[in-house]
């Protein structure tokens, strides 16, 4: 027994099946429903881990400011960076622990939509065996799933190439989204990388993708991108949101602003906000040094 | 230096989980991301392999046997000619080459690609009747490999892809489409004479070889339907076709005017061959997927769920099951007394077919989904690795050989 599968593949494949069945044998509309599910139980985590890169960000030139002061001793940069840490409430792996949580079962999610696509006879020969002997047999009849879904065969790439491109703009949307100035040159790079690459791999690995993954991509990311609206804003997207004239007057009148914003904490994402952010709390930092 | 027992701990933590001594903060912070980075392009990486494989079709089709020759279908598409005594390739030297190359369709340089091919092809009249992956069906010289038609005949025109075989009656060809239709061909060249239905496709698409019996041809489609087609006609037989609640991808069997076809609802049906009316139903733990065999007033009928079913082929009723080590695609078959059926864990079993005990196992250890084929008491098996086996009735192996 393939743990695996017991655990991950199977269950989210019945239950796949399942909702295809409710849904009128419309496979398309079960990987919008599913998707939406499975995100929404995860949501906890994606929050947990919104908030902590938010924090990380926000902390992030004071903790330069803690670079320059302790640089070269080690043991206090470490002592007073992890104070730094505990009084806002996060640690490094705090942003990334719940990251890793999810991943698996998005893995596992794709899969199961990967195997219940049954893209090739091969497909539906191996989804036999990923099925409930006790499922309904009304649920049978769901199977092989009815792959039309508007202009598309799921089983098989986007002729008119919508998807990839949707699949690349909504990836680059949420990683510019999610990545935020930042004076670490490291991490800048990483930025860079993170939101040029990914989409130009997603968009480019899904014209050869059978439909209904690329399906499930776009609407994770939509979520996604609804999600991080709503903790942290426009993020890294403020800027360039700017440069859009209709946005730009809006602006003006308060809608979107990408300006500093005296009093500011550095940004306040409902609005879009993007800022700098704020000086390294040195009254804290020296009462600390103060008892050193 | 004075440091709080709590803020040590911490400083302590921040070690044991991400950071290592002496590393600074900011290095830390780079190295989580950069991990994170890692972990998300790792990630990415594996959801692309995880689609890319097993998107590809590889076909599962059964060699093919006539005149001493095997003619074994490749995971590429393609299909070669084997000596059937030894598994050497059979050459073929064309015009205008100057040396005899391997037999093989497509040729080596044909920009023909057949995609996959999972329906048996069939042997007639010196030429060769396959349906492939790539939706469209071909006629080949049996000596040179050259195609003699096409359908549909322009090259780039295509139907939906086959996954069934093709069957011959008289100078008609019927062969069935994932696009939902039925067509009738004629054997000479390949155009078309008619098609099921005439007008609306069957939804879902049609993966079972089609069965001839009289002048009936006997077609199940995968939105669980089965129906009868007067052959010269092209018209219903029944009056309503018989639904299953689940896909039938098998081929039907027609045997002493009734009709034997499994179904994905878990259900082996028999049907009055004349209306289509139910007589029984048997009851596996999952999808019955192949043809079942009539033997001796017995039904053999392999299931999903790893068990050959032996039936009263008058009642449904069960007389005994053999338990394999994988789900059974194969057909059964019977040779010199012995009944055959292959798993897809890749074990030819041999069986008493009265008892159902075991008298022999090959293990080819690759998956065997297609049925097996027979010709002079020797078994030719062609396996998901590529390779082909020729074993004699006993399960001693005599040769093997890898094509692709």
């Amino acid at each position: 027994m393939n743990p695996w599968n017991t655990l991950v593949l199977d269950p989210m494949v019945n239950v796949l099946v399942g909702l295809s069945w409710v849904l009128f044998s419309n496979f398309g509309l079960a990987i919008l429903v599913f998707t939406l599910l499975v995100r929404l139980v995860l949501l906890p985590l994606t929050l947990r881990q919104l908030k902590a890169s938010k924090v990380m960000s926000v902390i992030s030139p004071q903790m330069k400011a803690l670079q320059q002061r302790f640089g070269k001793d080690r043991a206090k940069l470490q002592q007073e960076t992890m104070a730094l840490y505990k009084e806002h409430g996060v640690s490094p792996v705090g942003c990334v622990m719940p990251m890793l949580l999810q991943m698996p079962v998005l893995f596992g999610l794709y899969q199961a939509i990967n195997l219940a696509l049954a893209a090739v006879p091969e497909g539906l020969m191996n989804l036999s065996q990923h099925l409930y002997w006790w499922l309904p047999q009304q649920l049978l009849q769901a199977i092989p799933p009815q792959s039309r879904f508007f202009w598309l065969d799921l089983g098989k790439p986007d002729p008119f190439f919508i998807l990839p491109v949707l699949v690349g703009v909504s990836t680059w949307v949420q990683s510019k989204m999610s990545t935020f100035s930042t004076a670490d040159p490291q991490q800048e790079s990483m930025n860079r990388m993170t939101t040029s690459m990914m989409p130009l791999m997603l968009g480019y690995t899904t014209v050869l993708f059978p439909s209904g993954l690329a399906l499930y991509w776009v609407i994770s990311n939509v979520i996604g991108v609804a999600v991080q609206y709503f903790v942290t804003g426009w993020g890294g997207l403020g800027p360039l949101l700017q440069l859009l004239p209709w946005v730009a007057k809006s602006s003006a009148t308060g809608a979107i602003d990408a300006q500093p914003q005296p009093g500011s904490n550095g940004q306040d994402g409902r609005r879009g906000r993007r800022t700098s952010a704020p000086p390294a709390r040195r009254p804290a930092v020296r009462s600390r040094n103060r008892r050193t | 230096m004075i440091q709080s027992p709590r803020r040590t701990f911490h400083v302590q933590q921040g070690h044991a989980r991400g950071g290592l001594p002496g590393r600074s903060p900011r290095g830390e912070l780079g190295e989580s991301i950069r991990r994170t980075g890692g972990l998300l392009l790792g990630a990415l990486l594996l959801l692309v392999g995880a689609a890319c494989s097993g998107q590809q079709p590889q076909g599962w089709a059964a060699p093919v046997v006539g005149d001493g020759v095997v003619y074994a279908a490749s995971l590429q598409g393609r299909l070669y000619a084997l000596d059937a005594r030894d598994g050497s390739f059979r050459q073929v030297q064309a015009e205008g080459q100057a040396e005899p190359q391997p037999w093989s369709f497509p040729a080596a340089k044909s920009t023909i690609k057949v995609a996959g091919l999972y329906g048996t092809p069939l042997l007639a009249d010196g030429l060769i009747y396959l349906a492939g992956y790539n939706g469209k069906v071909y006629a080949i010289d049996q000596a040179t490999a050259a195609v003699q038609w096409a359908f549909p005949a322009p090259e780039n025109e295509r139907v939906g892809s086959f996954v069934g075989g093709v069957v011959l009656h008289d100078e008609t060809m019927l062969v069935a489409s994932s696009d939902g239709f039925l067509y009738a061909l004629s054997a000479g060249s390949g155009q078309q004479r008619w098609r099921y239905p005439r007008s609306r496709p069957l939804s879902r698409g049609i993966w079972a070889t089609p069965v001839v019996a009289g002048d009936t041809a006997y077609v199940a489609a995968l939105d669980g339907s089965l129906h009868a087609v007067d052959i010269s006609t092209g018209e219903a037989r029944w009056p309503e076709p018989f639904v299953a609640k689940g896909a039938i991808a098998g081929t039907p069997l027609v045997a002493q005017g009734t009709v034997y076809v499994g179904s994905f609802d878990r259900h082996l049906y028999a049907l009055n061959a004349a209306d289509g009316a139910l007589r029984w139903s048997a009851e596996a733990a999952n999808w019955y997927w192949t043809q079942p065999l009539l033997y001796s007033d017995m039904l053999y009928a392999p299931s999903l769920d790893r068990r050959l079913y032996a039936l009263d082929a008058d009642t449904g009723e069960q007389r005994w099951s053999f338990l394999a080590d994988g789900p059974l695609s194969s057909s059964p078959l019977v040779v010199d007394g012995s009944l055959i059926v292959a798993s897809q864990a890749g074990s030819v079993y041999t069986l008493d077919p009265i008892t159902g005990n075991q008298r022999g196992k090959f293990e080819a250890r690759a998956p065997i989904y297609g049925p097996v084929a027979a010709d002079r008491g020797v078994l030719f098996i062609a396996t998901h690795n590529g390779l082909v086996h020729a074993l004699a009735a006993d399960g001693q192996p005599l040769w093997s050989q890898k094509v692709q």
